[in-house]
């Protein structure tokens, strides 16, 4: 019978030896626990550029919204549809989760760093919160009222909404700080890890004076002396020459090329036309951007479709050449808006260097250039009544509007923005338009059932949830 | 557990020393079929509670006094009684019980139980059951044959998944697929799952098992049947025996053949009146749709710039489809000697499919050996080599998709005479901007290569003959490589993304599972009438897979197949390993052979687990007490038997590999929506915060059942009636719970959740007819199930399955697992759709629940007549009700390409557009709808892209899913030859569908295959029917 019992004993011994080293195998080897930081950093402003580049009527349709594109089949988002394809849902996802996460924990792995010397560290936390302001204010400014402070927290479920205006003067406190912390004589970011500068720290604390005298000016309308000390503490170290502008630049080679190219040029999708607003100035001017922005229709001339409205493709302009390369870049910040920022400061009565007059004018020209265009046709165009800012239609906020318009073209955000901000120009409402023009985007619907009651909260504090909500800044 | 096995340790030493006899009689006790051993046979003294049983080796030792009678006893045979008188050896030889033998089932741990004494349900299908049909994948094999399994085949390409359910579902996102184990060891039957936007139509690995190697499946249907397989048996297990060779069985070579021809089941009817176009009648030579001029031979220029008279090509759709051709083939030799004996087989696989560029061809390697080592010790060894390789075509919702658009072909597009590349430069030539069919199958090519070993050996020793020990090792090991090009010029996803600029992807699978189970197995007679079966020991089962992929774009060379002509690559590596250690016993008493209490427990330590929450146990109950011999007064000319029995089972489920630590992730892949973040980007490496966050407290899911069930024959046998009805409850499910993004995740593995289900399982058998020429057996099974999701974590509102945002397959609380959501119309307050002054339907900005994806109900009747040497054998598969999504039916109505659209000329007398539609609805000033409008603002209208609600289809069916007629040629007519047995016939499946609510094609459909989203079609490909013949000769 002892026999017997020894049987047990492998049966026992087999178990307890196999479930010893159960943890280790617990262990993923293929997916890194820990990381070099910059990775991170590299990859969210990867992102942020792609979200604001794209043309997916997924993310981004801004184009439709600023009547500067239409569409030729689908009309959903240019009537003012973003409910059906759940456009604030991806623009939100795409801002907290693969941007500004990335940042963040960026952030937390270098300063945990013990090998950093400080003012490295110190330049590369600064440039990390330079772009997270920059992404929060496009949340900010999108959607009103955002998780802020207890955001990007997984042990908070449920954060909270912080009242818009706050969120805004945050930021720009964040940008004093984080633009005063920059060193251009230590290092940064290596100029692989750094997509937007290649490692010139002197150039982000350009990129940040941009940056804070745009999110300073947005604010003109509600509180005129945070715009008058962003606008005026940015002046002199912000952008001011093109060689300074901050791009991101896509590869001619898959899998990084361009959005819009990878839509366009490489789906074969025949729906985006240019919008008959846009083309309309564009031709009545004789604007040098014509060509560059647009191509001709199949009939070798320049047309644009009405927004909202069912166009046959073959009839109407499509987006340039420049526009659907693969490496096209998505400008993050540049001279253009820097100069139509000082040009509306001085219009404000900041005190700014220069003129207004100078400034638009800088500001067309640099456009042109930038597209391609000589600085003769700059001038010809610049020398037309219609155009030249002593003559041209309006007050300042018509003819700044205006030619911001136009020249924002292929920033689809920055667009929408500004359209907002100046009120300038009028867009017309699209065909079937679902509502009057939108001053925001809803809230993404997950929120409402994800985070019930601070949405809920959220909502009654910005005046409702709906897309004709205006924002705190947005006063007229 | 220690504890119990003491005492009853203690308890068999106390009851053997009350042996105290006179006289020894050995012998050997062998099979009347075949002349093998019979192992575990019940001998005992007649009148007396004194027994044994026979060893491994059939051979038994007991002592009798004088004049003593034995009765030897086994499952599967009828008792025979012989009077000992005074001999020392005795060797006898059992009858096999016909009626019994079906009976006789295999359970967990490869025991064979009288399925009598069994708690719960299983159900056997044999060989001839299963081979019916001849359909390559033998999960395909088990459609409409077992109560309580759904069969799911995602489309008719070759080597296609198909889905199996048992009982429904026990988890949202995880498998709910069960274990599948060949030889009391399991196999992986991973794989199958389609995606959703590119690439082609994967196999779950069940596929490469040889179905003329398997002897018989039992499926077993709850936690309860399962509960010593443990967390991977907990949406039930199918159990696979194969074909042994017997002991003392002649030496025989077996050959067997099928030859089936392969073809569409189902094709759409068009209308070939009206030519491209796509507003206002006129004709557009690059649209898709069809809402043209009429067809009348008019001149036109055409989509390349020529001249045509527009005609219409009634087959331009049909004709990409081809006849494939389904060839098996096995050989196999059989033999024994009295101490051991052996199976070897070869079986080839040779199948084309409907489609050019597609085929499957496999060669299966099969050794069974075993042999009585000595008095005690028995050990087998079986071995499976398996080479399979295939090529394959795109599916899903993508450009590359060869039917991506084709289903709705213009009618007037003559797509089989336009050639489809210019010779010159291998371009594409199409008037439509996705991939043209006949090109996209030429140039965007898929294969794969498998290898895989399965093998285990088995040694089993008699420590008593009452006792033994129980060890088995199982390996199953494959290396899986695909290679996908996309052509230069491709205009879909197709294999690589390569948005055209060409591409090669290479991958590699190599996976190992091994499995180790010690047992010990022992009966005994507690008292005369009081009999104990157990069972008890561990397993250990370690999986470990590699998987490496290399994706390349840009290439510079058309047609070169090497990663090396790519300019940007891409790679990716995993690795999966996990453990799992489980300790289990079973305990089965039987108090007269009618009353049964079988007890299990198991405990499971899993690597997938942190440490505090790695080791859990679960519990299982099941009794079962059969009435008619318990009370022989209540057996009659009617009943001849009752049966009642219950269960209560518990089983624990692991978490997927890896879901308790948060990680970082090479930045590659996006969520599907918005730009594609790729890295490298100029050689520098992004990485990404993993968007889920991991739960380091996460724990095991559970899913209690309940089951009672109720077995009765009558009339002799004649008709005989089972029904069990059951319910589960999983709780605790494991799922990534979505978190506001805000958070910087968009979810959180997390216990929470949980699914409730009941059903209703019926099998009727009965024989109409027996006479000594034939008879008529009837076996019908019909199924009930009622999966509901219980409840999700506290504020999600729902879970994707699948499909896309919208519309796609949802899970909601209180609501039927696996909902179609999507797009609703307007509804005015009677409820009707509200239509506009245009006299059309406007969408709802809110989207709602759009359709059912579980069946009412399903049933399979299986009729087998037998006729002297002909049998004829046919099921008919039903399903009630089970909603479909289905894209492609919606895309030809709004193309205007299917025959309904025409139904009214589209143009009046004098040519204008005719308006023959009222669209049925209320106006918003409550009045009905008057307004009449065209077919085409009709169909595009109802049908409109978006249109969710109306893409939805009742997929209730009624098919001819198998039929077989054989012929076994009389052994006289072979006497003269040197075949021994002959049977030939002819074959079929698929053969006859009536589908009353799901127009133009097969509602067996789901776009992303083996998932828990079914009932979902995206632009699919169709299912196929075959039919031939076979032979079957034995020499």
């Amino acid at each position: 019978m002892k026999r017997i019992f020894l049987v047990f004993v492998p049966l026992l011994f087999l178990a307890t030896a196999c479930t010893e080293d159960l943890a280790s195998l617990n262990v993923e080897t293929k997916k890194p626990a820990a990381i070099p930081a910059p990775t991170l950093f590299s990859n969210a402003v990867k992102s942020l550029a792609g979200n604001l580049a794209t043309a997916s009527v997924n993310v981004n349709v801004f184009r439709f919204t600023t009547s500067q594109w239409a569409m030729a089949v689908y009309q959903d988002e240019a009537q003012y549809d973003f409910a059906t394809r759940a456009i604030p849902n991806s623009w939100w996802n795409g801002m907290y989760r693969d941007v500004l996460a990335d940042l963040r924990e960026s952030a937390r792995l270098i300063n945990a760093d013990p090998t950093l010397l400080p003012k490295e560290k110190a330049n590369k936390l600064a440039i990390l919160d330079i772009m997270e302001v920059y992404t929060f204010s496009i949340l900010v400014n999108t959607f009103g009222n955002v998780p802020y402070t207890q955001a990007l927290d997984a042990a908070q479920l449920f954060p909270v909404y912080d009242d818009a205006k706050t969120v805004s003067a945050s930021l720009l406190t964040r940008l004093n700080a984080s633009i005063a912390k920059l060193d251009p004589s230590a290092a940064g970011f290596t100029a692989s890890e750094d997509v937007v500068y290649k490692g010139n720290v002197s150039k982000w604390a350009k990129f940040g004076n941009t940056l804070r005298f745009k999110l300073g000016m947005v604010l003109a309308d509600v509180d005129g002396s945070a715009a008058k000390a962003a606008a005026e503490a940015s002046d002199a170290g912000a952008i001011s020459t093109a060689s300074d502008n901050g791009l991101f630049t896509f590869l001619s080679a898959s899998p990084n090329q361009n959005p819009i190219h990878v839509d366009i040029v490489l789906g074969g999708r025949q729906d985006y036309i240019a919008a008959k607003d846009l083309m309309d100035k564009l031709l009545g001017w004789n604007d040098p951007r014509t060509g560059l922005y647009f191509s001709t229709n199949n009939g070798g001339k320049y047309a644009g479709g009405i927004v909202g409205k069912v166009n046959t493709y073959v009839d109407f302009s499509r987006a340039g050449a420049k526009v659907i390369a693969a490496d096209a870049p998505y400008v993050l910040a540049d001279y253009v808006e820097t100069e139509f920022l000082r040009a509306e400061a001085k219009e404000r009565g900041f005190t700014v260097a220069g003129s207004a007059e100078s400034h638009y004018n800088n500001a067309i020209t640099a456009s042109i250039l930038y597209w391609g265009g000589t600085a003769a046709q700059a001038a010809a165009y610049l020398a037309q009544p219609e155009v030249a800012y002593a003559t041209a239609e309006g007050d300042w906020k018509q003819k700044i509007g205006t030619q911001k318009w136009i020249a924002l073209y292929n920033r689809p955000y920055e667009t929408w923005t500004e359209v907002r901000r100046l009120d300038q120009p009028k867009i017309t409402a699209p065909i079937n338009a679902k509502s009057g023009f939108p001053t925001r985007l809803t809230y993404p619907n997950t929120e409402q059932t994800l985070n019930g009651k601070n949405y809920t909260a959220a909502a009654s504090a910005i005046g409702g949830d709906v897309v004709t909500t205006k924002l705190f800044w947005d006063k007229n | 557990m220690k504890k119990l096995v003491l005492s009853w340790v203690l308890m068999m030493a106390v009851v053997s020393t009350l042996f105290a006899q006179t006289r020894q009689v050995t012998g050997k006790v062998t099979s009347s079929e075949d002349g093998s051993t019979i192992p575990g046979v019940s001998v005992s003294i007649k009148g007396t509670t004194t027994g044994t049983t026979t060893s491994a080796d059939g051979t038994y030792k007991i002592t009798v006094g004088n004049g003593a009678s034995l009765v030897f006893s086994s499952v599967g045979f009828l008792n025979k009684t012989i009077p000992a008188g005074n001999a020392t050896s005795l060797n006898v030889i059992l009858e096999v019980d016909s009626k019994l033998l079906n009976e006789v089932v295999v359970t967990a741990g490869g025991v064979l139980r009288d399925k009598k004494s069994l708690g719960y349900a299983t159900s056997t299908i044999t060989n001839e059951q299963l081979t019916v049909g001849r359909t390559t994948n033998p999960v395909n094999a088990l459609a409409a044959k077992v109560a309580g399994v759904r069969i799911a085949s995602s489309n008719g390409m070759v080597g296609s998944s198909t889905a199996i359910f048992i009982r429904g579902f026990t988890t949202f996102t995880g498998s709910n697929q069960p274990l599948f184990v060949v030889d009391g060891v399991p196999i992986d039957n991973g794989g199958g799952s389609n995606a959703l936007q590119n690439g082609v139509s994967n196999s779950n690995r069940a596929i490469d098992i040889n179905q003329e190697d398997i002897e018989n499946m039992s499926i077993l249907k709850g936690p309860a049947a399962a509960a010593l397989y443990g967390s991977r048996a907990a949406n039930g297990a199918i159990l696979i025996t194969t074909k042994k060779g017997k002991t003392g069985q002649k030496n025989s070579v077996v050959f067997n053949s099928s030859y089936n021809i392969v073809e569409v089941n189902r094709l759409p009817d068009y209308q070939n009146e009206y030519a491209q176009g796509t507003v206002g009648g006129r004709y557009n030579p690059i649209s898709n749709l069809s809402w043209g001029p009429k067809i009348a031979g008019q001149a036109v220029t055409n989509a390349f710039g020529k001249q045509e008279n527009l005609t219409a090509y009634p087959n331009n759709v049909s004709d990409i489809f081809q006849k494939g051709i389904n060839m098996q083939n096995n050989l196999s030799f059989q033999g024994g000697t009295d101490k051991s004996a052996f199976r070897f087989s070869y079986g080839n696989l040779q199948e084309t499919g409907i489609l050019s560029s597609n085929s499957l061809n496999r060669n299966n390697f099969t050794l069974n050996a075993n042999s009585q080592v000595s008095e005690k010790l028995s050990a087998s060894v079986s071995a499976q080599y398996i080479t399979s390789v295939s090529e394959r075509s795109q599916i899903g919702n993508q450009l590359s998709n060869p039917f991506f658009r084709s289903w709705f072909m213009p009618r007037n597009y003559d797509l089989t005479g336009i050639p489809f590349e210019d010779p010159a430069t291998g371009n594409q030539v199409f008037f439509d901007n996705t991939d043209n069919p006949y090109w996209t199958l030429k140039n965007n090519t898929f294969t794969d290569e498998l290898d895989r070993v399965i093998g285990n050996i088995a040694l089993k020793y008699y420590l008593k003959p009452w006792l033994a020990v129980n060890y088995r090792l199982g390996v199953d090991a494959s290396a899986y490589g695909t290679v996908g090009y996309d052509q230069i010029g491709a205009r879909g996803g197709a294999n690589t993304s390569a948005g055209g600029t060409g591409g090669i992807a290479n991958s590699s699978l190599t996976s190992r599972d091994m499995n180790s189970y010690f047992q010990i197995i022992g009966n005994k007679n507690i008292t005369d009438d009081l009999k104990l079966d157990f069972n008890i020991g561990n397993e250990i089962v370690e999986s470990r897979s590699t998987y490496m992929s290399t994706t390349g774009r840009n290439l510079a060379i058309r047609d070169l197949k090497n990663i090396s002509n790519a300019s940007v690559v891409t790679a990716f590596n995993q690795t999966a390993n996990r453990r799992l250690v489980g300790v289990f016993g079973e305990f089965n008493f039987s108090y007269k052979g009618y009353a049964n209490l079988s007890f299990t427990g198991r405990n499971d330590y899993s690597s997938t687990f942190g440490a505090g929450q790695n080791s859990y146990f679960y519990p299982s109950i099941a009794g079962s007490f059969i009435a008619t011999e318990a009370f022989p007064a209540l057996k009659s000319n009617v009943l001849s038997f009752l049966k009642l029995s219950g269960n209560y089972a518990k089983v624990g489920k692991e978490a997927g590999t890896y879901a308790t630590n948060t990680l970082f992730l090479l930045a590659g892949a996006s969520d599907g929506f918005g730009p594609v973040i790729n890295f490298p980007y100029n050689n520098l490496g992004g990485r990404t915060l993993s968007n889920t966050q991991a739960d380091p407290n996460l724990g095991p899911e559970f899913t209690t059942s309940r089951e009672i069930g109720l077995e009765a024959k009558f009339f002799k046998n004649r008709l005989g009636i089972e029904m069990n009805y059951f319910n589960t409850l999983s709780t605790d499910l494991i799922f990534a719970v979505p978190v506001g993004p805000s958070t910087g995740f968009t979810s959180q593995n997390r216990n929470a959740g949980s699914l409730k289900q009941k059903g209703f399982e019926l099998l009727i058998t009965a024989t109409p007819l027996q006479t000594s020429n034939g008879s008529w057996d009837i076996s019908a099974n019909f199924t009930t199930l009622d999966p509901i999701v219980e409840s999700l974590a506290k504020g999600v509102e729902f879970i994707q399955l699948g499909g896309f945002t919208t519309p796609g397959t949802r899970l909601y609380a209180g609501q039927p697992y696996g909902l179609l959501f999507g797009s609703v119309f307007n509804r005015a307050s009677d409820g009707k759709k509200l239509i506009g002054a245009n006299g059309l339907t406007s969408l709802s900005p809110l989207q709602g629940a759009i359709g059912n994806t579980n069946p009412d109900w399903t049933a399979g009747i299986t009729n087998n007549i037998r006729y002297k040497n002909f049998n004829f054998n046919f099921l008919i598969d039903i399903r009630k009700g089970g909603d479909v999504y289905s894209r492609n039916i919606g895309d030809l109505y709004r193309s205007g390409t299917a025959k309904e659209t025409a139904e009214f000329d589209r143009f009046t007398a004098n040519g204008d557009i005719a308006k023959p539609y009222i669209i049925e609805g209320t106006l918003a000033n409550g009045q009905p709808n008057t307004t009449p409008v065209s077919a085409q603002d009709y169909w595009s209208n109802i049908y409109n892209f978006g249109t969710g609600e109306s893409y939805v289809f009742d997929g209730s069916w009624l098919r001819l899913r198998e039929a077989s007629i054989s012929y076994t040629v009389p052994s006289k007519v072979l006497a003269k030859t040197p075949i021994g047995k002959m049977e030939l016939g002819v074959n079929g499946r698929n053969l006859w569908l009536y589908a009353p609510n799901f127009p133009h094609f097969d509602p067996e459909t789901n776009a992303t295959g083996v998932t828990n989203s079914q009932g979902f079609e995206a632009n699919g490909l169709p299912q196929t029917r075959n039919y031939g013949f076979f032979l079957r000769a034995t020499f």
